[in-house]
């Protein structure tokens, strides 16, 4: 699992890798209310759901090194999680809320994965909901958790790795988004970094190459092309 | 020989002090005359506004025109209202706000000259907003034929785009399926959009002279705004399709 000093992954709370000894009676409801995502104004985007979450939120990069490409969802608080805790109808529903309860947990060496879920989830209970374990066999649903855990990982990475590109090229610079709300209210959104468009219109043809190979050059327009989206975030804060 | 008029323009002619003397126009009164059109050409220098709301593609013709797609269904466009009122906050694309103004080609003299839709509503003989006044173009005409005038040599360097898009064989047919919300399908057919991975293999000294003539930022926007079909389903969605 994680080192003892290394953060949490935001929204979880006590994630245990799965074991049949420990899970062998463990069931997990399927999530269907997002208020556990409440509390995230801002959630990691894998590199090929980049492509369509740039038509919903702002993609930015963290302020902290490694420069990761998150989706912004709100200032304070994710505007995108209603009242009645549905994710607002017609907007993208990011992996990571879908991957929840599970993730993967590096194991001692780095090839090894297991994979976890949130102990403390609302949705992990015994009796209700599917079961993790078949018997002794992990079920239907912990295989599909374990792909879809491994898929996105990869895209982490691809994207990871794409932030760090940006940020060694020096085309990174930090910004504030101040946003004005349909009431008249202020609200500003600090510690994040974008793509300097100058910069980026500049970049060595060496380096601009190796971007398209890597599949970058599309990140980094699908990124460019989100800043519109600061917008209509406002709108969705007023509502 | 005859050529298809323009879209939305029903009876273009060039503006003239003599023909036009007492015509007045009081600018468009709502965007009605594109009520009807699913697709409007689009200018390069418009695809990082058009992004914002349309999918881009490239209608079917030889050579490739780029359109911004704007309904589903073929006599349909879902960003103008019953009322004529263009959806709030979408981009109006500059082939619309044109209109009912025009550059006519003057074929004996090689040359663009200015012109206007008599059929237009809004054109007619009056008192107010004269096109030509003591026999000399007005404000309006000026600012029309500027108009024109950038929008032209935009339209130059995108024919130059799309002849570069053809010439390496970038585009293919498509055709887009959509499932409404009413459970009703539909499809359109009939333009092209650039094949990614033809773009993928393009040379590297191709795709850097792409790169350098500032063609590599549409097609991205291109390919990224395919996204924007969902757009469109929402947009029926609100009128109940």
């Amino acid at each position: 699992m994680a080192e003892p000093n290394e953060q949490m992954p935001v929204l979880y709370a006590r994630p245990a890798i799965l074991t049949l000894e420990r899970h062998r009676d463990t069931c997990v409801t399927e999530i269907t209310r997002f208020a556990f995502a409440r509390i995230a104004n801002s959630l990691p985007v894998g590199a090929d759901e980049m492509l369509v979450a740039q038509s919903h939120y702002p993609l930015v990069f963290t302020a902290s090194d490694p420069a990761l490409p998150v989706a912004v969802l709100g200032i304070d608080k994710n505007l995108f999680v209603e009242e009645d805790g549905k994710w607002r109808a017609g907007t993208y529903l990011p992996a990571y809320v879908r991957r929840y309860p599970f993730l993967l947990a590096r194991g001692a060496s780095p090839k090894e994965t297991y994979l976890a879920l949130d102990e403390a989830s609302f949705c992990v209970t015994t009796g209700e909901g599917q079961r993790l374990f078949d018997g002794d066999a992990p079920s239907a649903l912990a295989r599909r958790a374990l792909e879809f855990c491994l898929a996105y990982e990869i895209q982490l990475d691809i994207a990871r790795a794409f932030g760090e590109a940006a940020r060694a090229a020096g085309i990174l610079v930090t910004q504030r988004a101040d946003l004005r709300l349909g009431d008249g209210s202020r609200f500003s959104l600090e510690g994040f970094r974008v793509i300097d468009e100058a910069r980026f219109d500049t970049l060595p043809n060496e380096i601009f190459l190796t971007w398209r190979r890597n599949g970058w050059l599309s990140l980094a327009y699908a990124h460019l092309l989100s800043m519109r989206k600061w917008q209509d975030l406002a709108i969705a804060g007023t509502v | 020989m005859v050529a298809a008029l323009p879209l939305f323009y029903r009876r273009p002619v060039a503006l003239s002090p003599a023909r036009h003397m007492a015509t007045s126009f009081p600018g468009i009164a709502d965007y009605g005359f594109a009520r009807q059109c699913n697709s409007v050409p689009l200018s390069l220098v418009e695809f990082s506004l058009a992004v914002r709301h349309y999918p881009i593609v490239f209608a079917g013709t030889k050579p490739a025109i780029p359109v911004a797609i704007l309904g589903i269904d073929a006599a349909e466009n879902l960003f103008v209202d019953a009322a004529g009122k263009w959806l709030e906050g979408a981009y109006v694309p500059a082939y619309v706000r044109r209109y009912p103004f025009i550059f006519i080609e003057d074929e004996a003299r090689k040359e663009f000259v200015l012109g206007i839709d008599e059929a237009a509503d809004g054109v007619k003989d009056g008192d107010a907003n004269r096109l030509f006044w003591n026999g000399k173009p007005t404000a309006l005409v000026e600012k029309a034929l500027a108009f024109c005038s950038e929008y032209q040599a935009n339209v130059n360097a995108t024919h130059e785009f799309c002849a570069a898009l053809e010439a390496e064989s970038l585009l293919v047919e498509k055709e887009a399926d959509f499932a409404l919300k009413s459970g009703r399908k539909a499809r359109l057919a009939g333009f092209r959009i650039v094949d990614e991975a033809r773009f993928d293999k393009l040379s590297a000294k191709t795709f850097l002279n792409f790169r350098k003539r500032g063609w590599l930022h549409p097609i991205y926007l291109h390919l990224v705004a395919t996204a924007n079909w969902a757009n469109l389903l929402d947009q029926a969605a609100k009128r109940g399709g």
